[in-house]
C-alpha cells in the first residue's frame, strides 16, 4: 500500500504587504514551514486540490470535480507568478481517475489546464522548483450548485483508499489543499472577515473533527464565511483524506486589507504511518 | 444579449494575452465580437465596476477587471535553498 505522509491546507493568495508587514510575515513563514515539511518528507507525489477562477473552466461547461491528466502542466501566470511548467504525476493521476469512476464517483477529467494562482501561488512558495510531481484536482467553488462538504469528504475518503489500496508499498504522498478561510470576493461586505467563522473551522481541524465541515451547506457558507469561503470545500476533500487526524494550526491572520482570514494547517501524521 | 455575455468577455479576455491588449487600446474591436446591449457595452467599456456588479456579472469576473485594470505588481519570491 501507498501511504499519504504529509498533508497540508492553506490560504491562496498573497496581496501587498505595506501597512500588514507583520502579518504578511508570519503567512509568508507559514508557506515556508509547509515548504521545510514537504522537503522534509520528500513525497513522490504531491495532490492539489485546488479551484479555478473561472479561467480554465467557464459555465459552457462546469465541471464540478476535475482530474488533470495530462503529462505536463504550465501555470497561467496571473496577478504575478511566472508561468511555471511543473512536473506531473500522469500515472498516479490516470490511476485513481479509472478507480473513482469505477467506484462511482464520476470524475471529469482534462489535458488542458492552465492552473491558475489558486494551485500556483501556494506551489510558487512550497516547491519553487516545481520538481515534486503534482496531481491536480480542480473542484467548482464559484459556480453553483456547487459539490457539497460532504461529497468533497466522500472523494477526500476515496483518495485515501486508493492510495491505500492500489499504489505502491513505497509510494509516499502528500496531499495539500488550497483556498479559504472567510472572504466576500466583490460583493457589498468585502473586506469583511469572519473570525468566528475562520477559528471555528481551525478548531475542528486541530481537534481531528473535520468531518463535522462536511455538514456544512452552501447558505451557511455564503452567510457565514463569503462567496470566497466556498474554498473550504478544498480543506474539507483533504481532511476526508486525514480522517482520524488532528491537525496543527501553522498560523492564523484575519487580515480585512487582504480581504480574507489567512491560514495554514498541517495534519500531524505519526512516523510509524 | 446576456450577462452570460458579458461574463463569457471577460473569460476570454483574461486568457487570450493578444486579446486582452487589443481590449485595453481598442475595447470595441472585442465588444463586437460578444453578443451584448448598448448599456452592457457602456459597463464593459468602461469596467464600471458598481453597474457590472448590479447587472449580475459573476464576482469572479468582477475580481479580474479589477485585475487586469492594475499594471502587473511584484510578488514576494520563494527563498532561495
Amino acid at each position: 500500500m501507498g501511504k499519504i505522509i504529509a498533508a497540508f491546507a492553506t490560504s491562496h493568495i498573497v496581496m501587498d504587504s505595506k501597512g500588514v508587514e507583520e502579518q504578511a510575515n508570519r503567512v509568508l513563514a507559514g508557506f515556508r514551514e509547509i515548504r521545510r515539511r514537504v522537503e522534509a518528507t520528500a513525497p513522490d507525489a504531491l495532490v492539489v486540490i485546488a479551484d479555478d477562477h473561472l479561467t480554465n473552466f467557464f459555465f459552457d461547461n462546469m465541471p464540478t470535480f476535475c482530474l488533470s491528466i495530462s503529462e505536463e502542466l504550465e501555470g497561467f501566470g496571473d496577478v504575478g507568478i511566472p508561468k511555471y511548467k511543473m512536473k506531473v504525476h500522469q500515472a498516479l493521476a490516470k490511476a485513481f481517475l479509472t478507480y473513482a469512476i469505477e467506484s462511482g464517483f464520476d470524475l471529469a477529467h482534462s489535458e488542458e489546464i492552465r492552473p491558475d494562482h489558486g494551485t500556483m501561488f501556494p506551489l510558487h512558495f512550497i516547491t519553487p522548483r516545481m520538481d515534486i510531481p503534482i496531481v491536480l484536482l480542480i473542484q467548482n467553488c464559484f459556480s453553483p450548485p456547487l459539490p457539497t462538504p460532504r461529497r468533497c469528504y466522500q472523494l477526500g475518503r476515496l483518495l485515501r483508499q486508493f492510495i491505500e489500496e492500489m499504489r505502491p508499498e513505497s509510494e509516499r504522498v502528500a496531499v495539500l489543499a488550497t483556498g479559504g478561510l472567510s472572504h466576500w470576493l466583490m460583493t457589498p461586505e468585502m473586506g469583511k472577515v469572519s473570525e468566528d467563522f475562520d477559528r471555528h473551522v481551525l478548531d475542528l481541524v486541530a481537534q481531528g473533527r473535520g468531518e463535522e465541515l462536511a455538514n456544512l451547506t452552501y447558505e451557511e457558507i455564503m452567510r457565514e464565511a463569503g462567496n470566497g469561503g466556498q474554498e473550504i470545500r478544498n480543506w474539507i476533500t483533504m481532511l476526508g483524506a486525514m480522517e482520524g487526524y488532528n491537525g496543527e494550526v501553522l498560523y492564523y491572520e484575519p487580515m480585512p486589507a487582504w480581504f480574507t482570514g489567512m491560514a495554514a494547517v498541517a495534519m500531524k501524521i505519526p512516523a510509524s504511518v | 444579449m446576456s450577462v452570460y455575455q458579458v461574463n463569457k468577455l471577460i473569460h476570454s479576455v483574461i486568457r487570450d494575452q493578444a486579446l486582452l491588449e487589443t481590449f485595453m487600446s481598442s475595447p470595441d474591436e472585442v465588444l463586437k465580437q460578444f453578443d451584448l446591449t448598448d448599456e452592457e457595452k457602456a459597463a464593459v467599456r468602461a469596467l464600471d465596476m458598481q453597474k457590472l456588479y448590479e447587472m449580475g456579472v459573476h464576482p469572479i469576473m468582477l475580481m479580474w477587471c479589477r485585475v487586469i485594470q492594475r499594471p502587473a505588481r511584484e510578488i514576494p519570491k520563494p527563498e532561495e535553498s
